[in-house]
């Protein structure tokens, strides 16, 4: 596709999105050409999807958009003479003229899948929905939505119209809402985060499917998103904005290989996980930290100078094990002296009901490894794998089906709560969400002396004072509440929350997944900090193969409730055995692959 | 499908099984002997005993509640304590009535409910829709007895256009509307203002779904895509409510049968217990409770029907 | 990274939306408030003092319009009927708070134990939940009033137990809500037993629905009690009812319609004050219309 750099097909002039007096956006101005594909950029706050929505005219009740958006008429197919300069201001244009633009020469898909579609409506009549709304003298409306659906790749089209959306999965129903996007042969094309709610190796062939769909219609595309190796895969030039500025925007090869701005600069940095040369610690955005103190702004791409003893962890002595293709599993990184082992565990989930069918379903099929004392053993797998029950299990919070799971040479199994308290202080979890895992109402005091049964006042007092300064809060932060915080800090506070009994285990499930990724890399910088001040033994569980990599020294595959492949971080990475871990690794999106 | 329907069913069989031990326990045993009740404290010992022989209630009671739960299925729900006279006839001509009149309050809930709850939703920032969602809460907090007697005031006393009371079967005619008309609208009216804020709460709720949205990308205008993807997704909750509505409207319907001296069940059940005729009360309040089941069976399955996620659930 | 935004977008508007909704919930609360407020300074005020005699029959002065001293004039019975109205509305507050108080006490242990052994007994519970559901609070108080006689006693234990299944319903759905976050699962991997989660996690967030159900419990409890009264199976003579002044009212409405509009529109503010109470509350803590009625 060549991008045809003389006609404009969308210029922002001077966009501002205001909630009331608070402005979200600040008058930003960019363009977008014919044919070309745009990325946005930016972290939460920074005021994309509100750009994105204010073109398309569907901003919220409560927001309003001032500025300019000029819509330029397509030069090959002028209306009358002067139509060739003739452009619309979408921002002041009327309902009638914009929902004959929305969904024929400007269509968009969202974020969310699960919920896009009209849950009582077949997925063919909101097909040909769109097609008859638009060209309304269309003949054959089923062959068409038949034809829409196979372009889109999904099996058995014809089948597929009659079937309502909770019948299919997420990445078959974003591929309706591209399919749904690309009917009419939009001009521009806006997908807000169209990936993020999907699994690595899905979310791969999604964002394929859409460049081919764009380029072969010659649409343009504007792709909002937070990751920056998504862009990587689908765009010819990127914005990147933070706080509702545009700080820096080019072709895509010159801003990832040579950033201007200091904040793109970290990003990348942040993104893909670079490390300080000497001390092996993360490359930190200080500014993001600076944000979360409420110091002052400042870009410079820092590192604690701190070096790490350990370096030599990451050369464990693990033996590399594959499931075979019979199915028959390994007991996997087995030790001499473990301090978690698993055997032959399963748990199938049914489902009682009255008068009903049992359904069982196998969350976990046959699952053997072992973790050493000290190791940082990760788990990595996409949705459904079976590592959240995994780690329900591990955590003594469900009973495993059949199995067995020893934590220090005692077993776990089928133990009332009161023989568990041991455990209880020797193993604590971190989760995913900064916002779930810390209850409301109680402040943050309550919160991380929770574990501690039989503390008195002062002790309490003294411990929440020690880690609060351990994971690096304000020492103001004892008596606060949960909503005062940021996402990073909340994830501070899960944090000494876990460490308050002093344990020898920490899971981390997903703790840094639902994070910006310049916070990400505080906060793993902290937890490798606090993993080694502790000597704990870190359970690290993620469907990010990259920050498990970083963070691991053996990691373990799972897929269809079983572990498939085990080994060292780095050898299964870069040799996976098993098909599917070279199917999972081969579909990250890699930052400097596409810029190269 | 089918075995969802059985399931239900099932489901359903055993609930008013249940239902019954309870209404028989509160009826059958908490009450204490009725036929000591009914003789009196003078009563010798060998009058109690034969009235109790007489009255059955002298066997087991797996046996009476046996005999009564076939008998009520049956049609046979024994002999009122207070007139000597068979149960059943009264309660099925009552229940009659009583559906007649629930039904037209129904209609005359929906037929306010959903066009104002509609238009409440829709225009909820405006002047108008906030007019519509105080006459609702307005409504709602008016005893439906209240509203009776309101609308006697006005239409039979002050214009003298429609009856006070009384009733008139269906196959009266014109008569019989005449005389159900207040009744009806009075019950429906109150129970319409709540409805119409259910119907108001689902159609905001739906507005701001995501495919709402979608269905705006598409191009479709706001009324548009509110009347194409908006209104079925909000009647799935809607009709859930009116299920919920209809044991209210049942309820309803004792009180406001009292005020129009209507003989359905309400004044039926009234007067038996001014009685203590507990056979009566038992038969009364066991039809409610199974008229009640049998509403909220019907509303499962046929929620399914609009809704095709429940479909797939079994 | 996948669930990044998940995350963030979900917690952003989920705060702003919640101050707007303080915001747009105020004036209901305060209106509601206040008409809650004047039927409790009504029946503060009738504990001490009355124009009339409540229950002082006058035959000379029956139906009398409104004078000097009969502001509201008189029932059939030449009752004064100011005094009555305000007489009359201690029982449906007593019978509102005892209802509630009953209802409570079975409806929330109940739902929290349900919600917490959500895949055992907790299933069966809620089964017998929803077949008491189809015994509707009033029919139960007419029943019971059969059984054991009316009194204020009888509509209390019959209203409450009516509403005991609802409160349990609502209770158990945000149990459940708060047994999925994570920070409950943080407590239990803590070694916190049930009670520990159920005082210092599910009762502190569930409070707002709480506050809401009482406000909704009470204005079914004060319909329910004038209902009852109305059908002379709620409380019993000489104490002062809106609802027996209604009954009383429809005998004499051909010549006197004034006689049921005061103690209807009694009955009416009071019903209003705690819904605009329930309503505002609720778009304060929950956005979501539960279903209880």
């Amino acid at each position: 596709m060549t991008v045809d750099l003389t006609h404009k097909l969308l210029s922002v002039e001077n966009l501002t999105v205001s909630a009331g007096s608070d402005q979200l956006v600040h008058g930003i101005s960019f363009e977008i050409f014919r044919g070309e594909r745009v990325g946005l950029i930016g972290e939460s706050g920074s005021g994309k999807s509100l750009t994105c929505l204010s073109i398309i005219g569907l901003l919220d009740g409560g927001l309003s958009a001032e500025g300019r958006i000029m819509f330029h008429h397509i030069p090959q197919e002028p209306v009358s003479p002067e139509a060739e300069t003739h452009a619309h201001n979408l921002l002041s244009a009327d309902e009638n003229k914009l929902s004959g633009i929305r969904g024929n020469r400007l269509s968009m898909v969202f974020q969310e899948p699960m919920t896009a579609l009209n849950p009582l409506m077949k997925v063919g009549d909101q097909l040909s929905e769109v097609i008859r709304l638009h060209r309304p003298k269309t003949k054959d409306l089923k062959a068409e939505v038949v034809q829409l659906l196979s372009s889109v790749q999904i099996p058995n089209p014809v089948h597929t119209a009659t079937v309502y959306p909770h019948q299919m999965s997420g990445g078959q129903r974003q591929r309706i809402m591209l399919a749904m996007a690309m009917a009419n042969g939009p001009d521009l094309l806006l997908a807000d985060e169209p990936t993020t709610a999907l699994d690595v190796t899905v979310q791969k062939r999604v964002l394929n499917l859409m460049a081919e769909q764009v380029e072969s219609a010659g649409s343009s595309l504007l792709f909002i998103t937070h990751d920056l190796g998504v862009v990587s895969e689908v765009c010819d030039r990127v914005i990147i904005m933070r706080h509702g500025r545009i700080v820096e925007s080019g072709p895509m090869e010159r801003v990832f290989t040579a950033p201007e701005h200091p904040y793109t600069r970290s990003l990348l940095a942040a993104s893909s996980l670079e490390t300080h040369p000497g001390t092996q610690r993360l490359v930190t955005l200080e500014s993001a930290s600076a944000d979360e103190a409420g110091t002052q702004e400042s870009f410079e791409p820092t590192s604690a100078p701190p070096p790490r003893t350990a370096t030599e962890r990451h050369q464990p002595r693990v033996e590399h094990l594959t499931m075979t293709s019979g199915g028959e599993a390994p007991v996997f990184n087995r030790v001499d002296d473990p301090v978690i082992s698993v055997r032959d565990l399963t748990r199938t989930y049914g489902k009682p009901r009255l008068f009903g069918r049992n359904n069982p379903v196998q969350a976990l099929r046959g699952v053997s490894f072992d973790v050493a004392l000290g190791q940082r053993f990760g788990i990595v797998g996409e949705s459904g794998c079976g590592k959240s029950t995994l780690l329900r299990l591990l955590t003594a919070l469900d009973e495993p089906t059949t199995g067995s799971i020893e934590v220090s040479g005692s077993s776990i199994v089928g133990r009332p709560e009161r023989q568990l308290r041991w455990l209880r202080e020797s193993m604590q979890l971190v989760f995913q969400d900064p916002m779930g895992s810390l209850d409301p109402r109680m402040n943050v005091t309550e919160i991380i002396a929770e574990p501690m049964h039989r503390a008195s006042r002062a002790e309490r007092r003294f411990r929440v004072d020690e880690l609060l300064e351990q994971v690096g809060l304000p020492a103001g932060s004892a008596e606060k509440y949960p909503h005062e915080f940021s996402g990073g800090q909340r994830q501070r506070i899960a944090i000494a929350r876990a460490l308050v009994t002093r344990p020898k285990i920490l899971i981390a499930d997903e703790a840094v997944s639902a994070l910006d990724v310049s916070v990400r890399a505080q906060v793993l910088n902290l937890l490798d900090d606090l993993v080694d001040e502790y000597q704990l033994t870190l359970v690290f569980v993620s469907h990010d193969l990259n920050v498990v990599r970083h963070t691991c020294d053996v990691v373990a595959v799972m897929n269809g409730g079983r572990v498939i492949e085990c080994g060292p971080a780095d050898a299964v990475m870069e040799s996976p055995h098993h098909p599917y871990t070279a199917e999972l690794v081969a579909a990250i999106p890699r930052l400097r692959e596409g810029a190269s | 499908m089918l075995l969802n329907v059985i399931r239900r069913l099932g489901v359903f069989a055993l609930t008013v099984f249940v239902a019954s031990v309870v209404v028989f326990f509160l009826l059958g045993i908490l009450p204490g002997d009725p036929a000591r009740a009914q003789l009196g404290l003078q009563a010798s010992e060998e009058q109690v005993q034969a009235l109790r022989q007489q009255l059955g209630v002298d066997r087991p009671l797996p046996v009476r509640y046996f005999e009564w739960i076939t008998g009520f299925f049956t049609g046979d729900m024994g002999v009122s304590y207070a007139s000597r006279t068979p149960v059943a006839p009264q309660v099925l001509d009552a229940l009659q009535v009583t559906l007649l009149l629930v039904v037209g309050g129904i209609g005359v809930a929906v037929l306010i409910a959903l066009p104002l709850g509609i238009l409440a939703a829709v225009r909820h920032h405006r002047p108008d829709g906030t007019l519509f969602s105080a006459l609702s809460q307005l409504g709602i907090s008016i005893p439906n007895f209240l509203a009776g007697l309101l609308l006697i005031a006005v239409f039979s006393v002050a214009l003298g256009w429609l009856p006070s009371g009384g009733w008139q079967p269906p196959v009266a005619g014109v008569d019989f509307l005449r005389h159900i008309a207040l009744p009806a609208l009075a019950l429906g009216l109150v129970n319409g203002a709540i409805l119409a804020r259910y119907t108001r709460a689902a159609v905001l709720e739906v507005m701001r779904e995501d495919f709402m949205r979608t269905a705006r990308a598409k191009g479709l205008k706001p009324g548009a895509a509110l009347v194409r993807h908006g209104l079925r997704n909000a009647l799935v909750p809607v009709v859930t409510v009116t299920s919920i509505e209809f044991a209210n409207l049942i309820i309803g319907a004792v009180v406001i049968e009292t005020v129009f001296v209507i003989p359905g069940l309400g004044s039926t059940l009234i007067r038996a217990v001014a009685n203590r005729d507990l056979i009566m009360i038992q038969s009364i309040v066991m039809c409610v409770v199974v008229l009640v089941l049998l509403v909220n069976l019907l509303v499962d399955l046929l929620r399914p029907v609009i809704d095709p996620r429940l479909r797939s659930a079994s | 990274m996948r669930k990044q935004d998940a995350g963030s977008v979900t917690a952003a508007p989920r705060t702003t939306a919640r101050r707007s909704r303080r915001r747009g919930g105020t004036p209901l609360v305060i209106a509601g408030g206040a008409l809650v407020s004047l039927v409790l300074v009504m029946a503060i005020v009738s504990l001490v003092w009355t124009p009339q005699d409540p229950t002082a029959t006058d035959a000379v002065n029956r139906l009398a319009g409104p004078s000097p001293s009969n502001w509201l004039g008189t029932d059939g019975l030449g009752r004064d009927i100011a005094s009555m109205v305000l007489a009359g509305s201690r029982v449906p507050l007593m019978v509102g708070l005892g209802t509630v108080a009953v209802g409570f006490t079975i409806g929330i242990p109940v739902g929290i134990f349900a919600a917490m052994t959500d895949r055992g007994a907790g299933m069966w519970v809620m089964r017998g939940n929803d077949i008491l559901q189809a015994f509707p609070a009033l029919l139960l108080a007419i029943v019971l009033a059969a059984v054991f006689g009316p009194s204020t006693l009888t509509a209390v234990i019959a209203l409450g137990l009516g509403l005991a299944p609802g409160v349990a319903r609502v209770v158990r759905s945000g149990t459940l809500q708060v047994l999925s976050r994570e920070y409950s699962l943080a407590a239990r991997a803590a070694g916190r037993g049930p009670l520990y989660l159920a005082v210092r996690h599910v009762l502190p967030n569930i409070r707002g629905i709480l506050i809401v159900q009482a406000s909704v419990g009470f204005a079914i409890a004060i319909l329910a009690e004038a209902a009852l009264s109305f059908l002379g199976l709620g409380t019993p003579p000489p104490a002062a009812s809106w609802g027996r002044m209604l009954q009383d009212g429809q005998s004499v409405l051909q010549i006197a319609p004034l006689t049921v509009l005061w103690p209807g529109m009694a009955v009416a503010i009071a019903v209003l004050g705690f819904n605009l109470l329930g309503d505002g509350l609720r778009d304060r803590f929950d956005p979501r219309m539960e279903v209880t009625r």
